[in-house]
């Protein structure tokens, strides 16, 4: 269960990553563009995501070292992502989509 | 004054950053180590590395101590447990500190090499080797951190436009401030938890008037009070201890699923000798978390304490957040990468101050840049060929040599020294020299980390080939993260002298003026 919640702060941070159209042009192409109401979208499940991940670490070990493991797991999953970007975009797209697989997989674990 | 908000923020976190950061490099480098500090030690006793884990005879520990240190004012036992798996015995005799490491089913002394290990990075962490004086330096860099990081914030006006924002292709400047700004950012929350439970951890040495004024200034009477500690003087009349095996029996339970952690006996062999049992803690936040004490020479129970005081409890919980006894090797590994990403923000902070002014100050009045360029290599690389050092002196140094634990301290600060010599030198007599000096340095840390697993694998038996089969991941980890670090400096010198170039050099043309969280205003 702490591999899924570490995959899912991933899958929150690079939602959030994804509704910025910067970042978005970087992992997608740089005329590739979705309409607002797709970034709006994509930026409430960012938010979704990182909540879920925040259930699925208390879930994994406890109301006590929870939290504490989630604020962990947000900065290491955001340094992978940021310094991931530039170097390798298709590779922190490609974890993304990984990432958003393992959501519905914890909301049945859970 | 004129200045603006902004502005005299953004001085702050310049000038504070400037002359803190160097002590601070070296505070969250060591505490970052310290994360690791038992597995540290372990590594650097190999003669231990053989002894197969068993449950420890209390009674036979005991016997050892009675023979080896009958006389001592305290004896003190550490129970082996996994990230410690031989058990240790330690006594106190006019002031001088001894302690071996013995056999659990025999009590037999198991001779090793004498070395500080990891805790030679705790005690630099927290005491920089100072004692009370050193305490107190760290804590004022503490409250320098706080400063810093609150401004750093206040002066990064694009925090949310530059989420998720590194550049390496970008100009010299922007690449460092993005890299200075992500670290900072994104593990803002470990930054503030991380200072400020170190501040809490001395609050009695800090913030002593309460102490002061409640019990005039005896901390003995504070401490019978806040933690039920009973202490008494000698009797001046021999007995003899009753079986510490029982009593640790009896001690567990209060434990409720506990372990014990150590045990403590006061005046060994007089008629008032005390026995304290101390409770481990990985098991929850707080670091304390319970102690019962034993008449040494009847056996009765005089106090059971469970740290269930809630103003002590909280101080007790942000004080274990410090120390992260709990969670296991998972969260320990968090708390690493966190310590580390630390520290990249402190370096690439010192680093932007130089590029900041870079080409401002030609010339020979540039002491004072010249200065600073030399002393963040030191600080920075410097500490690091330092530390390669120190693991290597643990190699290499005979292991029979008289103060062998104190001659690794002078090579650890002899490098350094050398480092801040070199970096100088370099400065002040060849112009412009920095990026060599930084590179020298650098690629002298990469190898003496990267060649480390080597060097391991011809003076021990305990190297990468055996310890990875065998499954030994505690050992594996040390050769393992030293050779990943010893990678990533190689390929950050190697870096400084081949940047990204891409199309984005245009970079420069993009709005710098916004001067997102830029330290220093140009």
């Amino acid at each position: 269960m702490s591999l899924a919640a570490f995959l899912l702060s991933y899958g929150g941070l690079f939602a959030l990553c994804l509704a910025m159209p910067k970042h978005y042009r970087a992992m997608c192409g740089a005329n590739a563009l979705p309409p607002r109401p797709v970034l709006l979208m994509t930026r409430i499940a960012g938010w979704l995501i990182l909540g879920l991940s925040f259930v699925a670490s208390v879930d994994a070990v406890g109301w006590a070292f929870g939290p504490v493991q989630w604020v962990g797991y947000l900065a290491m999953s955001g340094l992978v992502l940021v310094f991931g970007l530039p170097y390798s975009p298709r590779l922190v797209l490609l974890l993304g989509i990984l990432a958003f697989l393992a959501v519905p997989l914890t909301i049945i674990l859970i | 004054m004129k200045e603006s908000f902004s502005q005299s923020m953004d001085w702050l976190h310049t000038w504070a950053g400037l002359l803190f950061g160097w002590l601070l490099f070296a505070i969250f480098f060591t505490g970052t180590l310290s994360v690791f500090d038992q597995e540290i030690t372990r590594w650097m006793q190999p003669e231990l590395h053989r002894v197969t884990p068993a449950p420890l005879d209390l009674d036979a520990a005991s016997r050892t101590l009675n023979q080896l240190a009958p006389h001592a004012d305290r004896w003190v036992i550490t129970l082996p447990y996994d990230r410690k798996p031989v058990g240790a015995i330690g006594w106190q005799h006019d002031g001088l500190s001894t302690l071996k490491a013995i056999d659990s089913r025999t009590g037999t002394v198991i001779p090793r090499r004498e070395t500080r290990g990891g805790d030679f990075f705790f005690r630099f962490h927290y005491q920089l080797l100072l004692d009370q004086p050193g305490i107190w330096i760290v804590g004022v860099s503490a409250m320098a951190m706080l400063a810093v990081l609150v401004t750093g914030i206040v002066i990064h006006h694009r925090i949310f436009k530059d989420f998720f924002t590194f550049r390496p292709s970008a100009s010299f400047h922007r690449s460092w401030l993005d890299a200075h700004n992500v670290t900072g950012v994104l593990v803002f929350p470990f930054h503030v938890m991380i200072t400020f439970t170190g501040l809490v951890i001395f609050w009695a040495i800090y913030m002593p008037a309460g102490i002061q004024t409640r019990y005039e200034g005896d901390m003995n009477a504070f401490w019978a009070e806040a933690e039920l500690f009973f202490e008494r003087e000698p009797a001046n009349q021999p007995a003899p201890l009753v079986s510490l095996a029982d009593l640790e029996r009896e001690a567990r339970n209060h434990w409720k699923d506990g372990q014990t952690r150590s045990i403590v006996v006061e005046h060994p062999g007089d008629r008032h000798a005390l026995v304290h049992m101390y409770r481990r803690s990985d098991d929850r936040l707080s670091l304390d978390s319970g102690r019962v004490t034993f008449d040494g020479a009847g056996g009765a129970l005089r106090a059971v304490w469970l740290n269930e005081n809630p103003a002590y409890l909280t101080q007790s919980v942000l004080t274990g957040l410090h120390f992260v006894r709990f969670g296991g090797s998972p969260m320990r590994w968090l708390y690493f990468g966190m310590g580390l990403a630390a520290s990249a923000m402190i370096a690439t902070g010192l680093v932007l101050w130089v590029v900041k002014r870079q080409g401002r100050h030609a010339g020979a009045d540039a002491v004072g840049y010249r200065l600073v360029e030399g002393l963040n290599v030191a600080a920075v690389a410097g500490l690091l060929v330092a530390t390669a050092t120190f693991f290597w002196a643990n190699r290499l140094l005979l292991p029979d040599l008289e103060a062998r634990d104190l001659w690794e301290l002078r090579i650890f600060f002899a490098a350094w020294s050398l480092c801040l010599g070199h970096a100088l030198l370099h400065e002040f007599l060849r112009d412009g020299a920095s990026l060599k000096i930084w590179t020298t340095q650098l690629v002298l840390a990469a190898l003496l980390f990267g060649l480390l697993p080597i060097l391991n694998a011809f003076t021990t038996e305990s190297h990468l080939f055996v310890t990875l089969p065998q499954g030994q991941w505690h050992l594996a980890a040390v050769d393992l993260t030293t050779l990943m670090g010893g990678l990533v400096l190689g390929w950050t010198a190697w870096r400084l002298h081949h940047p990204v170039r891409t199309s984005a050099r245009s970079c420069h043309t993009q709005p710098v003026s916004s001067s997102s969280g830029s330290i220093g205003s140009s």
